[in-house]
């Protein structure tokens, strides 16, 4: 990959007026069909008319997330205090930030429980359990993708007894079991790895 | 440019992420390239897979020196349009107008 730096300069063929010299600058950019600006984009712009006329090919990454984040839901939940607890407790064992980490577990297991029906009965039958079915008084939100929240909206209403909030319970007791009663070793590794990225 | 050298020369580009895409004060998100629907490899394999009579080469409108490549490959059910040109050759970038599927 050719990474151009700001300030390096290239060449651009500009509406009427034809080959014109651009200069590579960080810019807020719209993407058209979508409306999202996308800010701190490296573009090439006309040194004349400052209009934008290039983007470089280091910057689709960037721009491919903008749209990806709008493609995102935000579930949320109501959960026992002592749920909250658990999340803080795993959050700790693996010294992650809570604020970041908390969301991170719940998508691990629902994103893992989307391709693992094993999972998937587990977190329904653990939304039973009586840690999950207190009194609902702290409310959780997690930013998830459009296709995992429709996964989730698609198991809770084929699964009788099961809504979408109670999977996300579930998977906060999961992450008890499997984190801090020591159950999954597989999954604790997977889990230190989110805890790492986060 | 012709036919082997230009579709040599838009291959490379792609592989070493030497191209840009053109913008105007928004950019087309139609462009897949542009907004990394597309990998650049998948590109690339696309106009390898285009034969000569599925490319054509016509001076840009906005600069009648600069030759256009229009690479039009029908790979499995789909068609693709993906449109490029050089300004500078011994720099090799190229600059992508299109890279989308046709109906």
């Amino acid at each position: 990959m050719k990474i151009l730096r700001e300030g390096d300069r290239g060449y651009a063929l500009a509406p009427t007026r034809g080959r014109v010299e651009v200069v590579y600058e960080y810019r807020p950019i719209k993407l058209e069909q979508t409306g999202v600006t996308v800010k701190e984009v490296l573009v090439g712009v006309d040194v004349e008319t400052g209009e934008v006329l290039t983007v470089p090919a280091q910057s689709a990454p960037k721009l491919r997330a903008a749209r990806d984040a709008r493609k995102e839901k935000v579930m949320s939940v109501r959960v026992p205090r002592e749920l909250d607890d658990i999340l803080a407790l795993v959050a700790e064992h693996y010294g992650a930030s809570l604020e970041q980490f908390a969301p991170a577990v719940i998508r691990y297991y629902l994103a893992t429980a989307a391709g693992n029906d094993a999972l998937a009965r587990r977190l329904g039958r653990l939304s039973g359990s009586r840690l999950a079915k207190g009194k609902f008084t702290t409310s959780l939100r997690v930013r998830v993708h459009r296709d995992l929240h429709a996964w989730v909206h698609e198991i809770a209403s084929t699964t009788e007894g099961v809504n979408k909030s109670d999977l996300v319970r579930g998977a906060i007791v999961a992450a008890k079991e499997d984190v801090l009663e020591g159950r999954a070793k597989k999954r604790q590794r997977e889990l230190e790895a989110v805890a790492r990225a986060v | 440019m012709g036919f082997s050298t230009a579709k040599k020369a838009v291959v490379k580009a792609l592989r070493e992420g030497n191209y840009v895409v053109e913008a105007r004060a928004a950019l087309s998100e139609k462009n897949l390239l542009a907004v990394g629907d597309i990998e650049a490899e998948e590109v690339a394999r696309l106009v390898l897979r285009t034969s000569a009579a599925e490319y054509d080469e016509s001076p840009h409108h906005w600069d009648n020196d600069v030759a256009v490549h229009t690479f039009r490959p029908a790979v499995e059910k789909d068609s693709w349009y993906i449109k490029a040109y050089f300004l500078d050759e011994t720099s090799g970038t190229a600059t992508f107008i299109s890279v989308h599927r046709t109906m």
